[in-house]
């Protein structure tokens, strides 16, 4: 039977309980940077979706009417904007921090004349 | 709440169309992290043979895929929680609505709940705001619809109410037969009612620490026409006599509990268990895939301030259920395999059960 401290706080534990204080890059800046990335990628996915909402409230009906915004809100093609967007948005948001460049190496660059 | 004039919508926490949108926009990320992102990890700390745990963390700890899996592990949970569009401040907003919702349906039925006004919240739950849920289930009744709406949003692994009384409860109302069931730890009673849907014909109790998840849990069983007894109690100390029940549960309980209080749970279902009764523990008792599965699962501990996690998959529960009076105990491994890792980032469940002698 194990004491409690130590089932708890073994060395594997410490060195990760340890690298939270570097706020997990090497450098902080980049966990704040990335606070604010995914803050304001949060936004813009909020103004996307109210955006989209507003558009197909408007081929719904015509015009805005009272109940449009809400109708569409709810309606089944928002959910499946939704989950089609939560998925390609989220990769294209994430994906350069580990493949940051995806463009071709150019000799011309490389032999920095 | 089984009054006519009461729909079940007009019990639920409604969510403003923006922080819907935002929520879906937290889960398209998490999706990516654990779709992709956890891959890449994987693949990379297989190049990187260590002996063990601590020395795979420290070959890994400055590549840039790890880093970023970190981060998105501890924040994304974040970003549900707090923030403009996080579940607490938007729910906040609307406690008059919630804690009228509570105040009724508490009056119904009320010899279905006990709760105690003078009962300590163990230090173990009152200071780990596990999950990263801000005040965890225990502060105040909204937190009940917090905890309600977050695991409606996102969890890999939180069954649907149907897969949860076919794949957990219906098996454990097989194997047992059980005319008085207790469900430990049943926060806001999915789990509870699951048992009680498998096994319509016993009397089910279920018992928590926090009341305002087992209030919500009394409002949604009667909403169905359940008569589930919750209690407000400790499992390490609980008020039922002794060998009272033929079935003892806990579903997703003991990763949240440190290694003592998991030994006075353990003491305590066998004294409340009859001889023969049964004892089933659904958590993440085993961390499949070798060293690379504890450095992965041991970090998500930490980062998702679930700090007893590790020490479950360290505790010997087999003897531990041994040394407290049970026998025929079984490890029953359910996602993924013993020896791969899952090729998404999912919780790695085992049910294990045990007879009392």
């Amino acid at each position: 039977m194990q004491d409690d401290k130590n089932v708890a706080m073994d060395k594997v534990y410490e060195l990760i309980s340890s690298a939270q204080g570097r706020e997990f890059f090497n450098h902080p800046d980049t966990a704040r940077l990335m606070g604010m990335i995914v803050a304001l990628g949060g936004e813009v996915f909020v103004l996307k979706a109210q955006v989209e909402r507003l558009t197909q409230a408007l081929m719904k009906s015509g015009a805005v009417a009272e109940n449009a915004l809400a109708e569409a809100g709810q309606s089944k093609d928002m959910a499946v904007w939704i989950a089609r967007e939560e998925k390609t948005f989220g990769e294209a948001l994430l994906r350069p921090f580990v493949n940051p460049d995806l463009g071709a190496a150019s000799p011309f660059m490389e032999r920095k004349p | 709440m089984n009054t006519a004039s009461t729909r079940p919508e007009d019990t639920r926490a409604t969510l403003p169309f923006d922080c819907n949108a935002y929520q879906s926009y937290v889960r398209g990320l998490k999706g990516w992290w654990k779709d992709a992102l956890y891959p890449q990890v994987i693949a990379e700390a297989k190049e990187q043979p260590a002996a063990d745990a601590a020395g795979l963390e420290s070959r890994m700890e400055d590549a840039a895929s790890y880093q970023m899996y970190g981060w998105l592990e501890r924040h994304l949970q974040q970003f549900k929680y707090v923030g403009r569009y996080g579940l607490m401040p938007v729910l906040a907003a609307d406690t008059r609505r919630l804690d009228a919702i509570i105040e009724a349906g508490v009056r119904q039925s009320p010899e279905l709940l006990r709760l105690d006004p003078d009962f300590q919240v163990p230090d173990y739950v009152k200071y780990a705001d596990t999950h990263q849920h801000p005040g965890s289930t225990w502060s105040n009744d909204y937190d009940a619809f917090v905890h309600e709406s977050a695991t409606a949003g996102f969890s890999f692994t939180l069954w649907d109410s149907d897969q949860l009384v076919n794949d957990y409860g219906v098996p454990l109302a097989k194997q047992f037969s059980p005319k008085r069931i207790l469900d430990l730890g049943c926060a806001g009673g999915k789990s509870t009612r699951a048992l009680q849907t498998a096994a319509p014909q016993a009397e089910v109790y279920g018992c928590d620490v926090a009341a305002p998840v087992l209030k919500l849990g009394h409002i949604r069983s009667l909403e169905l026409g359940l008569r589930i007894h919750y209690s407000q109690q400790s499992a390490e100390k609980l008020d039922f006599a002794d060998g009272f029940f033929d079935l003892v549960a806990s579903h997703w309980l003991f990763h949240e509990m440190p290694g003592g209080a998991i030994r006075n749970a353990i003491r305590e279902a066998r004294r409340v268990l009859r001889p023969g009764g049964g004892y089933a523990i659904y958590d993440m008792c085993l961390a499949p895939g070798g060293v690379i599965g504890e450095w992965l699962h041991c970090g998500y501990s930490v980062r998702n301030n679930e700090p007893f996690a590790h020490g479950l998959v360290k505790m010997d529960l087999k003897a531990e259920l041994e040394a407290a009076g049970f026998t025929d105990v079984k490890f029953d491994l359910r996602a993924p395999s013993a020896e791969k890792m899952p090729v998404t980032r999912t919780h790695y469940m085992t049910m294990v059960t045990a007879v009392a002698r």
